[in-house]
């Protein structure tokens, strides 16, 4: 302390002369117009400087963690990838068949998105409930598709709900073809295994059928469209009159958890009504005539 | 002692004078300025107080940059002149003369080392002053011929008034 002050008298003068500069510059910064306008903008730049420097500094400090973050990140984006690739290649193969025939094959009608709202799979003719009805255009006899096939077809509506008489009710009858082969017949249920039916009528002379062959609609009945996916061929034995095979089929749609489906409402389905009203009634016609 | 302060303060006064009404108005070539009047800080001997020298400095230097609108810049130069110019003063003295009682005057020094002494002087205050004026080194060639034009001719000055103060 008493060096401090001994030091503080001997150079006062200098204390003066720091003081007097002080006072000098800021005259000069505060009267010259040009002095302050250089003073401000070195200034400027020299704090923009210094702060560019911090900032540089602070990410560069920060690059450890930024580093281990991204690292963390690409493995579970890595894992995440992997999963994902498994799970696209395995839905491919499962849908690459059926879902895309169904949109092939639907490519012309008008499709209207549905959800199943109710199930009663426990009786012995089962139906469904969807929640589309008449006020969404869905009307009866419109065909169901599900993303696995179809489903069944409409049978009343109301203003906001649809009952839907699925494949596996012994009144469902749908005309049914073997892909490629061409021969047709009718799919009906009869009971027991949700996932097991039945297409009958199919000739002798149809030749040897291999299991897994496609089983899809024949687009004769203008509820369906030709070619939706019904199911697979499971087996092939004698019907119970020995004039044709009766064909066992498991059909692709799960029925216990079907839940999406689609109701198509196709087009021409009143011309085909009102021609085959022509048909009746030139048949009935013929008949009356003596 | 009391003559000697009357008489350094009128000769201040009249160098300051000379300053404002002629000297300011000098701009030879428009670069060289002379500022005549540090000849009275030059005047000071060694046994002034240093934190006096350094006062005067500044307020003549502030005085006179009333007069020519350069605010801060004489004034800054001149303080820096009373700091240094008795550390000049100490160093160009012949040995031989005692600090205390020795006079700055060319006929105390000799007119070599007085003229050293003085030339030093004016180009330590030219070279503040005209540094603080032009504020950037961009343009250093008319800023290093403001300062050697500007300090030459107030060493000339200077030369002039040491003359004339030595037959008073």
């Amino acid at each position: 302390m008493h060096a401090l002050f001994d030091f503080l008298r001997r150079y006062n003068y200098f204390l003066v002369f720091i003081l007097l500069e002080v006072v000098a510059f800021t005259l000069l910064l505060k009267h010259q117009r040009y002095q302050s306008s250089v003073w401000m903008s070195a200034a400027n730049s020299t704090v923009s400087a210094v702060n560019g420097v911090y900032t540089g500094a602070g990410q560069l400090l920060n690059l450890k963690a930024v580093n281990k973050r991204l690292t963390e990140e690409n493995v579970r984006l890595k894992a995440e990838y992997e999963m994902l690739r498994t799970q696209i290649k395995d839905s491919i193969r499962r849908e690459q068949l059926i879902g895309s025939a169904v949109r092939k094959a639907a490519a012309d009608y008008e499709m209207i998105p549905a959800r199943v709202v109710s199930n009663t799979l426990e009786r012995a003719n089962p139906y469904l409930v969807i929640n589309r009805g008449a006020d969404d255009g869905i009307r009866p006899e419109m065909g169901v598709v599900g993303g696995n096939g179809i489903v069944g077809i409409v049978y009343q509506t109301t203003p906001g709900h649809a009952l839907v008489i699925p494949l596996t009710n012994r009144k469902s009858n749908i005309s049914c073809r073997i892909r490629g082969l061409g021969y047709f017949g009718y799919l009906v249920w009869q009971g027991g295994d949700l996932r097991r039916a039945k297409l009958t009528d199919i000739p002798r002379y149809a030749g040897k059928l291999k299991r897994g062959t496609i089983i899809e609609t024949s687009g004769y009945s203008a509820v369906f469209p030709p070619g939706l996916p019904v199911g697979r061929v499971l087996g092939v034995h004698n019907s119970t009159d020995g004039q044709s095979y009766t064909v066992d089929v498991r059909l692709g749609t799960d029925f216990a958890r079907v839940r999406d489906v689609m109701v198509i409402a196709t087009s021409y389905k009143p011309e085909l009504d009102s021609l085959r009203a022509d048909v009746n009634r030139l048949e009935l016609e013929t008949e009356n005539r003596p | 002692m009391i003559n000697i302060l009357f008489s350094r303060l009128a000769t201040a006064l009249s160098l300051f004078l000379l300053q404002i009404l002629v000297f300011n108005h000098v701009r030879i070539l428009g670069y060289a300025t002379p500022f005549p009047y540090i000849f009275a800080l030059l005047l000071f001997p060694l046994s002034v107080q240093r934190w006096f020298t350094v006062t005067a400095g500044f307020l003549l230097g502030l005085a006179a940059d009333m007069f020519t609108g350069t605010l801060g810049m004489q004034a800054s130069a001149g303080a820096l002149l009373g700091l240094l110019q008795p550390y000049l003063l100490k160093r160009l003295k012949p040995v031989s003369l005692d600090e205390e009682s020795m006079l700055p005057s060319s006929r105390v020094l000799g007119w070599g080392i007085f003229m050293r002494y003085a030339i030093s002087c004016s180009f330590l205050f030219c070279a503040v002053f005209y540094v603080l004026e032009s504020f950037d080194f961009m343009l250093w060639k008319p800023l290093l011929i403001n300062i050697a034009g500007s300090a030459l001719l107030t060493s000339v000055a200077i030369f002039f008034l040491e003359l004339i103060h030595r037959r008073i």
